[in-house]
């Protein structure tokens, strides 16, 4: 799956995101911790905010002539759960939920592997997303996304910033959603 | 001749990062999650068995000791570019699902994560494979969104294939400390 790259601003970016994970290590991010330190925000409210993306999105093209992909976002487990479906060819999935007071996700990636993630925070209009764990990953050095950035625009259009790492390397990715209506594929 | 602007763009594109020049990645793409490259033949078996749309009915009991039974519709997607099986339930004409499972490999183990309906998720990890009834044994790994411990939330999946058409699921969880179990009887759905 092709990703746009954010071209200038990636220097700067990747410093804010080493600088965040000299803030939060890995130890600080056990996934059993419901309450854990350096995490901020409302993360009930920051929920509640990714459940109102429930419909049908659609990703702005990487490129002239290019189509981009058809997002739904839907509720499950009575609305404990929300999934973020890729439609498409291949189609892929993100689940966000609750874990108490905390929000999580996992990643079912392209790439093969499913990265779990824990909010790390929630203020303006951002909701950013810190690794926890990973499975099915093929070796040390395979992609996997480490960290996902949620800009929250307005009600209509949002920004998913993902930073994989590839041998050691940073892999920014940015993926821009514009909303279609509040409708599911199947209902329309 | 170069221009002032282009020996600029040049002195710039030296000291950029090579993953600033390069305009688009493909994500994973060589690292592509082909059947080949998943290790976990259980999962494999799964992905080719269960793909599309089952119906059948469901209870809160056992086969030999059901409560009502009701309908449901179980959707089984691919994810992840062939790693992950999205498994919905659909209760009555709502368009969202009542509940998720998602199986996925873990090098040569398999696991699940149910979003379960009771609002807490259980990951289990594949146990046991009985040859005879073909029935996938899952056991409880870990949850999250467990606000206490005498909640209900599964502890165990069964997945058994009764023909290559027909399969049956039970959830066992515990409430209070007691066994509380959720069968499931789907058969593949003729519109597939």
């Amino acid at each position: 799956m092709k990703k746009k790259l954010f071209g200038g601003s990636c220097v700067t970016l990747m410093a804010l995101f080493a600088a965040f994970s000299l803030l939060a290590s890995e130890e600080d991010l056990q996934y059993s911790q419901i309450s854990k330190p350096g995490v901020s925000g409302d993360f009930m409210a920051a929920f509640n905010r990714l459940k109102s993306l429930e419909g049908t999105w659609d990703e702005a093209p990487w490129s002239v002539g290019e189509d981009g992909r058809v997002v739904q976002y839907r509720l499950t487990g009575r609305g404990s759960a929300l999934i973020e479906e890729y439609v498409g060819d291949p189609p892929m999935t993100t689940v966000y939920h609750l874990d108490g007071d905390n929000l999580r996700l996992t990643h079912y990636c392209n790439a093969g592997n499913q990265p779990r993630m824990t909010a790390a925070f929630y203020r303006n209009d951002t909701l950013k997303f810190d690794f926890v764990d990973v499975t099915n990953l093929s070796e040390p050095g395979a992609y996997h996304t480490r960290t996902l950035e949620i800009k929250f625009h307005d009600e209509n259009h949002i920004d998913l910033n993902f930073v994989g790492l590839k041998n050691g390397n940073d892999v920014p990715g940015l993926v821009s959603l514009t909303r279609r209506n509040t409708h599911l594929l199947q209902s329309e | 001749m170069i221009y002032p602007n282009t020996k600029l763009v040049l002195i710039l594109l030296c000291v950029m990062p090579i993953s600033n020049i390069v305009a688009e990645v493909s994500e994973g793409t060589d690292e592509a999650a082909d059947d080949s490259k998943i290790k976990s033949a259980e999962f494999r078996d799964l992905k080719q068995h269960l793909t599309g749309k089952w119906v059948g009915e469901f209870t809160n009991g056992t086969m030999e000791n059901p409560a009502e039974w009701k309908s449901v519709e179980v959707q089984y997607l691919l994810s992840g570019n062939g790693s992950a099986i999205v498994e919905n339930y659909f209760y009555g004409a709502a368009d969202n699902p009542g509940m998720t499972t998602v199986y996925y490999p873990d090098g040569a183990d398999l696991q699940l994560t149910h979003y379960c309906g009771a609002q807490n998720h259980p990951r289990m990890k594949w146990s046991t494979y009985d040859k005879d009834t073909r029935t996938y044994g899952f056991q409880y790994l870990d949850i999250t969104n467990l606000h206490n411990e005498s909640d209900y939330h599964s502890r165990m999946l069964d997945l058994t294939f009764v023909t290559n058409d027909s399969i049956r699921i039970v959830y066992t969880g515990f409430v209070n400390g007691k066994g509380a179990i959720q069968t499931y009887n789907l058969k593949r759905s003729a519109s597939n």
